[in-house]
């Protein structure tokens, strides 16, 4: 059955929504089917006391220990399966609802025609860290070709930093104004390449899992960055844009943040999940739902454009 | 040679089950969350659910099915129809399966009893009711089906499951999946369609995104705006013809 069938039959009944079991009593279940188990299992007693209960860390060494091997690699694997581990990493129902809402939206708004010869324009604005001690603050908008096969540009200007100094290697992060040609990049995703990814959530979920296999600290939060890496762009592609959020709804690990300001201080909803160095927040428009970008690096806008160089018309 | 966690699930070992347990027990409660529109039957469901997949662990087929040509995505370790084939059957008859496992269900850690009358949060119950709402209207227009459609329906569109898969969990050809599903499309447009025609009756529950619940939950006492609340104003799909500009903010 293809994407288009199922929506076409969901649409004959009102929405169920996504009963979500949450992490609490998911974990409650689990300890209390490995007890029923395990009290049932004599033949492995060692493992009578161990996983089902929920200890901290110590337990994992102690039961990898004890175990025949095969369970103990099954142990681990488990372990590592859980991934989310800690108790903060929960998709609580209220992140899954909102990325729904947040989807539902982004797949109402209008596809933009554009052309192969057409630019992606997007402006941003964040900080660079050189040093615990040196960090610029800068705006950002670069022009990347549509079809990737021209040169793009990327204007930094700097807005808090060191002046211009001869000899600086960071001379072009130097407070004011710096353009710098983007050649073609056969590892940059190109806009029609976005184009062609599928738009079924789980589909696309494990296009990205397969492609930041090995990525990050846990699978989930190499998928979280690589969507939050797309959300900019895709916001010009409705459908897609629509299909990140539902993925992302179905990676474990995310929660609301009913506060959150994105890194001008502009205020919004945010959506918090942990990454390589500490939580990311997505940032979004309480009203229209709309993508702000991250308390660390605000996104101010998206469009398309004919030439490099070009701001879209307001 | 390394066993498969197919191997290891029919040779009995615990710790396969708390890997199925993981892989699986969150779809198999959005399943039967759908199906039973109750969450605490749906948690009940998932424990009966594994309970008797460790009752019938030696039945289970000792090959994976062979690869699923219509399925839209990767069906990872293969055993997801195997835990819904089981869930339907608890589904089916949960005061069966909670008989047989009366003593197990006796030993679960009791859930909250104020959980859904003293929660944490006001607006907190107004995000449970709407999800509640929803559950339940999806329920009500469910129950317009037979129960053999019902649970086609549940598994192919709700949950996702190809045909070849629903056919393997409800043990029957896919070809059959494929039938009922059309019997079901039958009977749900024209029961729309009756339902248009007949004056004065309201039509099927709104779907989502659904009415701002101003009236449950006046805006007042709660200052913070909580997910779940007030946001549901404004969001009309076509409501906003605006695209990707609209974030540039004009404030600087």
């Amino acid at each position: 059955m293809n994407p288009e069938e199922r929506e076409e039959l969901a649409e004959l009944l009102p929405s169920p929504g996504e009963p979500v079991l949450t992490n609490d009593r998911h974990d409650l279940l689990k300890d209390h089917l490995m007890r029923e188990l395990t009290e049932r299992a004599p033949q492995l007693p060692d493992i009578a006391t161990a996983p089902g209960r929920r200890a901290s860390a110590p337990r994992r060494r102690f039961v990898a220990i004890a175990v025949p091997l095969v369970t103990a690699t099954a142990v681990i694997a488990a372990v590592l399966a859980d991934g989310s581990g800690s108790k903060n990493a929960t998709t609580d129902a209220d992140a899954v609802d909102l990325l729904h809402r947040i989807a539902a939206v982004a797949a109402a708004k209008e596809s933009v025609p554009v052309r192969d010869d057409q630019y992606v324009y997007v402006r941003t604005q964040g900080t660079m860290k050189f040093s615990d001690k040196d960090i610029r603050v800068l705006r950002e908008a670069s022009w990347t070709a549509v079809d990737g096969k021209r040169a793009g540009l990327r204007r930094i200007t700097v807005l808090e930093g060191p002046p211009f100094r001869a000899g600086d290697p960071f001379s072009s992060y130097s407070k004011g104004t710096h353009d710098m040609t983007l050649n073609p990049d056969p590892n940059v995703t190109t806009f029609r390449e976005l184009q062609e990814l599928p738009t079924d959530p789980d589909a696309l979920l494990q296009r990205i899992y397969a492609d930041t296999k090995g990525e990050g600290p846990t699978r989930e939060s190499a998928a979280l960055e690589k969507i939050g890496g797309m959300l900019p762009d895709a916001m010009l592609l409705p459908e897609l844009d629509a299909a990140l959020y539902r993925a992302a709804a179905k990676i474990p690990g995310v929660s609301v943040v009913a506060d959150a300001k994105d890194y001008t201080g502009r205020t919004g909803i945010g959506l918090s999940f942990k990454e390589r160095d500490g939580r990311t927040v997505w940032v979004f428009n309480k009203k229209s739902l709309d993508f702000m970008g991250s308390a660390d690096e605000a996104l101010l806008d998206v469009d398309v454009v004919d030439e490099t160089g070009e701001a879209p018309a307001a | 040679m390394e066993l498969s966690l197919r191997d290891r699930i029919r040779a009995g070992d615990p710790e396969a089950f708390a890997e199925l347990f993981s892989a699986h027990a969150r779809a198999v409660y959005g399943h039967a969350a759908r199906l039973s529109a109750d969450r605490h039957t749906a948690e009940d469901v998932v424990s009966l659910t594994f309970l008797e997949a460790w009752r019938l662990r030696e039945k289970l087929r000792p090959e994976a099915a062979p690869l699923d040509e219509d399925a839209d995505v990767p069906e990872g370790d293969g055993l997801r129809p195997w835990l819904y084939g089981i869930a339907t059957n608890v589904l089916r008859n949960t005061r069966r399966a909670a008989r047989r496992h009366s003593a197990a269900l006796a030993r679960l850690p009791g859930r909250p009893v104020d959980r859904d009358t003293l929660p944490d949060f006001a607006d907190d119950v107004v995000g449970r009711m709407e999800r509640a709402e929803r559950l339940a209207a999806a329920h009500t227009a469910l129950g317009r089906l037979r129960r053999t459609e019902r649970e086609v329906f549940a598994l192919c569109v709700w949950s996702g499951l190809s045909y070849a898969a629903a056919g393997e969990a409800l043990g029957v050809p896919a070809s059959t999946v494929r039938s009922r599903l059309a019997r079901a499309r039958q009977r749900l447009r024209t029961l729309s369609e009756a339902e248009l025609a007949r004056p004065g009756r309201a039509g099927p529950p709104a779907a989502y995104p659904g009415e701002p619940r101003a009236a449950v939950l006046p805006d007042g006492p709660t200052t913070q705006e909580k997910p779940g609340l007030g946001q549901r104003t404004g969001q009309v799909p076509g409501g906003r013809p605006e695209t990707a500009r609209s974030t540039q903010e004009k404030h600087r």
